[in-house]
């Protein structure tokens, strides 16, 4: 679905943000970019959409070579959703904002109308689709933007720090669209700081050290070698510390957590 | 621009007296007196190391001026004395005057761009902190400026973000010209909300508080620079002075 071969970018002279960067992805898959500020994740994510191009290597999507593709026709098949979401939006009600993609797809009528209110059902804005995109509080408009991708239902989407500043209810939605996304097919690749959702959610992580990919690994093995984990700069989630401490086997989230403690106490008691 | 030429490293008021000079000078002098000061302007651009960069602003702010100034005085005011080039009845009065709206335009400009391209917003406001100007008129004098930068990386981010949802800005130009919406609303409404929040933030660090702020860094300043400025506001008063005075 999406291929990246031996990529290299750099910004004008200076030495390469990204050197021989090769991962792929498949359908189904929430593949994690982590890596220390600055580590070449948000180029990464343009160079994936085309808006940027490598100096060397190339990047595949769907069978379009990004270096041939024009970005608004990639956009059929990549959707992203940007760190800032205020940046995009133009449409004076929410409705029409999320009608955006689509309608750039060709749909029109009663298929449009139906797509839109489909995502505004998903992405909890229903109740405010005839309000101005701005009047609304920072997670909303963070939905106004992932409904506006989700509705030009791309094959593989790209998240930019989407649970950035949202609250606990807005977060577990979020991940209930990340759960049902990649449930649906859809390859998703979410640049993400928040090791707590990478662990709940994502299938893989490709972890960036010094413009260069440090681990492409399974969640669970990413997060169980210390070495990946320092190369990265990041910390390990709270379940994996607290399964060591308790001397369980590692688990990555709450509930997982619970289960092994609980399961730990019976064998326990039993003996 | 970067650059460490004498005009790079002036103070930032002496710089902007000297603009204040060439504004006036511009304004009193004959179209030939003002071709000297684009010259003049143009010499010390191609020294400081910013000449291509004022002939090419030059030239795209100029010439759709210019077209305009010859087409409306020229072609289209009604003046004595016109001259027939085919079917067009040519103004040569009217030409001249516009060359020499053109001329004196060009010179202010040519000045402005010194300036501006010589100057960083910040030490400009650095400058006027440093010699006690109210913290609002530093504001108003320098903010425009600063904005310059994050708009421009701005106004690239959004364009970034309408192309990855399907925005076609390489197409014909009906589809650019229709585009434009997606474009600059964005900018302009961001720009909008973000006063509230400039807003907040200054008077949170006692923007107003009305006692003079202590510069750490202030642009290096001499007694030579401060006789310059001196002399230039003096003349440029004088010269609009004797302009009052003839008109």
């Amino acid at each position: 679905m999406l291929s990246v071969d031996s990529l290299r970018f750099g910004y004008g002279d200076d030495s390469p943000v990204l050197t021989d960067v090769t991962f792929s992805a498949g359908a189904g898959e929430v593949m994690a970019i982590v890596g220390r500020n600055g580590a070449g994740k948000s180029t990464l994510l343009r160079l994936l959409n085309g808006l940027l191009q490598p100096a060397s290597g190339r990047v595949i999507v769907n069978g379009n070579a990004t270096a041939r593709t024009p970005v608004h026709l990639l956009a059929r098949e990549i959707g992203t959703v940007f760190q800032a979401p205020e940046q995009q939006i133009f449409a004076p009600k929410v409705a029409e904002e999320i009608a955006f993609g689509p309608r750039r797809l060709g749909l029109r009528g009663a298929a449009l109308k139906a797509r839109v209110a489909d995502v505004l059902l998903r992405v909890g804005l229903a109740d405010v689709a005839d309000r101005h995109p701005l009047d609304l509080d920072a997670a909303a408009l963070r939905f106004v933007a992932l409904g506006s991708v989700l509705a030009m239902r791309p094959p593989i989407m790209l998240l930019d720090e989407p649970q950035r500043g949202l609250d606990a209810a807005s977060l577990a939605r979020l991940e209930s669209i990340v759960a049902e996304e990649a449930a649906g097919g859809r390859a998703l690749l979410i640049v993400c700081h928040d090791m707590e959702f990478v662990a709940r959610r994502a299938s893989r992580v490709l972890a960036l050290a010094g413009g260069r990919v440090a681990a492409d690994l399974p969640t669970q093995e990413f997060f169980t070698d210390p070495a990946l984990m320092a190369a990265a700069g990041v910390e390990a989630p709270d379940p994996l510390v607290l399964a060591q401490l308790l001397g369980l086997a590692p688990q990555l989230t709450a509930t997982a957590l619970a289960q092994a403690w609980i399961a730990q106490r019976a064998e326990v008691a039993g003996a | 621009m970067p650059g460490s030429s004498l005009l790079h490293r002036a103070n930032p008021l002496t710089k902007l007296a000297g603009l204040v000079w060439i504004i006036s000078a511009a304004t009193v002098l004959p179209a030939a007196g003002d071709a000297l000061l684009i010259l003049g302007g143009f010499a010390l651009a191609l020294l400081t190391g910013i000449g291509p960069g004022v002939l090419k602003r030059l030239v795209i702010t100029l010439t759709p001026l210019a077209i305009a100034l010859c087409v409306v005085h020229g072609l289209l005011i009604p003046r004595a004395g016109n001259v027939f080039i085919g079917p067009l009845a040519v103004s040569l009065a009217g030409l001249a005057f516009g060359v020499t709206i053109l001329v004196r335009l060009a010179a202010i400009l040519t000045g402005s761009l010194l300036f501006v391209m010589t100057t960083h917003p910040g030490d400009l406001l650095k400058a006027l902190d440093a010699r006690g100007a109210p913290p609002a008129v530093s504001y108003l004098i320098a903010s425009p400026l600063l904005l310059l930068t994050p708009l421009a990386a701005r106004a690239g981010d959004i364009r970034d973000a309408q192309r990855a949802r399907g925005l076609d800005l390489t197409g014909s130009w009906k589809a650019r010209v229709s585009a434009l919406p997606m474009l600059l609303i964005p900018l302009v409404a961001l720009a909008l909300t973000d006063l509230d929040h400039r807003v907040l933030v200054l008077n949170g660090r006692a923007f107003q508080s009305g006692r003079r702020r202590t510069v750490l860094d202030p642009p290096a300043d001499s007694a030579k620079q401060q006789w310059f400025r001196r002399i230039a506001i003096a003349l440029a008063v004088l010269q609009l002075g004797l302009l009052l005075r003839w008109h």
